[in-house]
């Protein structure tokens, strides 16, 4: 179909898109884009990435203040403390750095109309008030004194408020605190909870305590009014400041006589306004807006006030763009016991580089590959380790941690270097995940090993005389797409590719068969142990088939850790009824193969059989993080001071108990009756046994608690609830 | 003293009165017309009032994508599917699903 236009009419027409284009369309993609950053969408960046590169911009300051918002989606601290770590927006340090472009922009815009002596323009200050709060959270220290610097004589009276606010802050932070209070003194109205949060901070270092509780309290009067949005969250934009009803907690908290001193550092340089916590709730720690109990200096140390005699968690918050390029060297505590005052440092180091290969590589079967990285000097040994998705075909299912052994078959490597050979593979069951109400399996949990034509992403770690890990090339935050990785060229075999494709009872059939026609078929053998030892479906497993396929498979290719993956596979009841077969596996292992798991395995035959003083034995041979299972056992022996003294060495694997309550309740039980004693032995027996399904052990917990009459055994049996999560229902 | 063109408007006269009864044919008024000198502002007029014929279908649609695409960002339709996984105490960004190739 043709339409007859005049060429006048097409002129107007093709003026009027182009007015579309170039007038309308901009504004339409400010407009989306701002509606869609007020919801915090993360598709707002790409309005105004497109709003930005028109050629016309209406509206440039309003563009510039919304692009550089959508780029930093928040200021939230990423916490890392002793019991774990998270929390923060997913701002990558180039985002950071085009948004605080995209401010300087706006702000250098701004100055160049010459805005009069009181006009306010609330994208000129506010850029301002988040360029000043950029500084602080990317721990630039220079750049916040240039901004302190740039705003001090400006015409502008709230620019000028700001720099003397910031500048108050930074002396608090270097511990001036005298002129801090000085410059803060000398605001003569009211400001915003920002500076009674700070003036209560300072007044609190000053040993002013009434006056800094007025401080903080003064935000929560009825009578207080706010006096603009620029002053809003606390320094650095985080959202930690005092409530009301939290001050007087606050204030109680630093009654204590014990000081924490310490440095943040990277490759040993200081850190600036890391903020430090400490808490004693053991296992938790809010990834949302708490108040530091202390901020690094400029030279990356800190000091809290003085805090009671305890048992806590430390642990620091530090803005995500500033942990993509570093790897944080973590201790194997869960706890400090604060007695006296005491040191405590948080360490970060460069990512180790790996040389070879540079990017991802494609190796055929069979063929060898040189892995080096960079040598670091202080390290003992590395270890070098492949990630794997339970299912790599959807990139789901879990993401696990199998390490590489060299052609030696060692996994402890002295130099930077290895040579990888998918020959060398042990068949180590791992990546064990399953999905879906049936609980179906995920092929790796069947594999075990590299299969063909998927990536693997490889990672090293560097450690010392003391297993400390002092390097990795893992960095805190990470894209999958940025870390180097392996992929085998290859073919999976018929039987591989129904695993794959998760058609596991046709996979069973087709081996079934296999091994009628060759008995003795690795691959055939191989598999089968792994479904029936493992379980493909819930509740489709058959532990003796496992053994006898296991069986020939050890006679046939000397290889015994296929006999052991079963060993390490099975609970409760299965471990109870094959036992015998299990320490008969156990008692041949090598001993230059008796690893952590290993004695694991041996302490629960001996908590199986009930024989507490051999599991102890073995679990105490566990070389990294203790089992909780030793304390229990302590317990169940009476032998109370061992277990106090366990859970204070801080190296025992938990989760949620909290220890000081423990502890506490340990150090106060031995006034308690027969009969309390009696009925907490014989849940500690039952819970290390495992010889209850959850169900039952439940129901013993829950009855044991209601009827122990000592406060302390109750407290003590509710953490072991919580710590085995007994306490839930599911 | 009048310098009129007295002998010019004669002329004029003369040649209306004795031209009133004449008619041209269409041909002779076109020959006339189209071998005359056409002006700038005539020609651009004739050039606004031609009329050309555009395919409707074609002209819509490069249209709304003209302004689909100014409005809309490139990768505005694909949802980015972003997922965290927890591993080693570090965080594993898994931006996108990659296809593995079966062989």
């Amino acid at each position: 179909m043709k339409l007859k236009i005049k060429i006048k009419t097409l002129i107007m027409l093709i003026i009027l898109t182009l007015f579309l284009v170039f007038i309308i369309a901009p504004v339409a993609n400010l407009s989306i884009a701002t509606y869609l950053n007020q919801k915090g969408s993360d598709k707002a960046e790409a309005f105004y990435n497109n709003y930005m590169a028109s050629p016309i911009r209406l509206n440039e300051k309003q563009g510039l203040y919304g692009y550089g918002e959508s780029l930093i989606k928040g200021f939230g601290k990423y916490k890392i403390h002793l019991t774990g770590r998270g929390g923060g927006e997913l701002t990558t340090p180039e985002d950071m750095e085009k948004s605080m472009e995209s401010f300087e922009k706006l702000l250098l815009k701004c100055e160049k109309k010459h805005y009069k002596d009181g006009y306010q323009d609330k994208y000129f200050t506010n850029s301002y008030s988040k360029l000043l709060d950029i500084s602080i959270a990317t721990l630039d220290i220079d750049k916040l004194l240039y901004w302190i610097d740039w705003g001090r004589d400006k015409e502008n009276q709230e620019i000028r408020y700001m720099s003397k606010l910031y500048e108050a802050y930074y002396h608090y932070v270097q511990k001036d605190y005298n002129k801090a209070r000085g410059i803060l003194e000398d605001f003569d109205e009211e400001l915003d909870t920002k500076y009674y949060e700070l003036m209560g901070d300072v007044n609190l270092r000053l040993g002013n305590l009434e006056k800094a509780k007025e401080y903080y309290e003064r935000p929560g009067k009825n009578d207080f009014v706010p006096r603009s949005s620029y002053f809003s969250g606390y320094f650095g934009g985080s959202d930690s400041f005092l409530a009301p009803f939290e001050v007087d907690e606050y204030m109680n908290k630093w009654q204590g006589d014990y000081i924490v001193r310490g440095k943040v550092s990277q490759d040993g340089k200081g850190l600036p306004f890391v903020e430090v916590y400490l808490n004693q709730d053991l296992g938790y720690f809010s990834t949302g807006g708490v108040k530091p109990d202390a901020i690094t200096d400029g030279n990356g140390e800190f000091e809290t006030l003085g805090l009671k005699q305890g048992v806590y968690d430390i642990g620091i918050g530090i803005h995500s763009s500033q942990v993509y390029n570093r790897v944080f060297l973590r201790k194997d505590i869960s706890s400090i016991e604060i007695n006296s005052n005491m040191e405590f440092d948080f360490d970060f180091v460069t990512p180790m580089v790996i040389n070879n290969p540079e990017e991802k590589i494609i190796i055929k079967k069979g063929e060898s590959l040189n892995i080096t990285w960079d040598e670091i000097k202080e390290a003992d040994y590395y270890k070098v380790q492949y990630l794997v998705f339970g299912n790599p075909m959807e990139r789901q299912g879990g993401l696990y941690t199998i390490p590489l052994k060299d052609k030696n078959g060692d996994e402890e490597l002295k130099s930077n270097s290895m040579v990888f050979n998918i020959e060398n593979l042990e068949n180590r069951i791992s990546a064990i995940s399953f999905s879906g109400e049936d609980e179906i399996i995920d092929p790796m949990g069947i594999f075990g090993l590299l299969i063909p034509n998927v990536e693997y992403p490889i990672i090293v770690n560097a450690y010392d005389k003391e297993d400390n890990q002092i390097a990795s090339s893992l960095t805190l935050i990470n894209d999958y797409e940025d870390i180097i990785s392996i992929e085998i060229e290859g073919n999976l075999t018929k039987g591989e590719k129904l695993i794959l494709e998760k058609k596991y009872e046709e996979a069973i059939s087709h081996y079934e068969e296999k091994i009628m026609d060759e008995p003795k078929d690795k691959e055939a053998l191989f598999y089968l142990v792994r479904f029936y030892s493992i379980g493909w479906e819930k509740g489709k497993k058959d532990i003796s088939k496992a053994f006898k396929y296991a069986e020939e498979y050890d006679k046939e290719y000397n290889d015994y850790n296929l006999s052991l993956e079963i060993v390490d596979s099975l609970y409760n009841k299965d471990f109870k009824e094959n036992k015998d077969k299990i320490i008969k596996i156990l008692e041949e292992t090598p001993y230059k193969d008796r690893d952590a798991k290993y004695y694991r395995n041996m302490a629960k035959y001996y908590l199986t059989i009930g024989d507490f003083i051999k599991a102890r034995e073995n679990l105490e041979k566990e070389t990294d993080y203790k089992s909780i299972d030793i304390v229990y056992i302590d317990m169940y022996l009476e032998d109370y001071k061992k277990a106090i003294s366990t859970l204070k060495g801080g190296k025992t694997r938990l989760t949620k108990m909290n220890t000081r309550v423990v502890i506490e309740g340990l150090s106060n039980i031995e006034n308690i009756s027969k009969e309390d004693k009696e009925l907490f032995k014989t849940l500690l027996k039952s819970g290390l046994a495992n010889d209850l399904n959850r169900e039952e052990i439940q129901d013993l917990y829950k009855n044991t608690l209601n009827s122990v009459t000592s406060l302390n055994l109750r407290n003590i049996i509710r953490e072991i609830g919580k710590e085995e999560y007994w306490d839930i229902e599911y | 003293m009048d310098y009129k063109d007295s002998i010019g408007d004669e002329i004029k006269n003369i040649f209306e009165e004795e031209t009133v009864d004449m008619k041209l044919s269409t041909n002779t008024i076109d020959n006339i017309m189209g071998s005359r000198k056409i002006g700038l502002r005539e020609k651009i007029s004739n050039f606004l009032n031609k009329e050309i014929e555009i395919p409707l279908t074609p002209a819509i649609i490069g249209f709304v994508l003209i302004i689909g695409i100014s409005i809309f960002p490139k990768d505005f339709p694909t949802t980015k599917k972003v997922e965290i996984m927890n591993i080693n105490g570090s965080q594993i960004i898994i931006r996108s699903k990659k296809e593995v190739s079966k062989k």
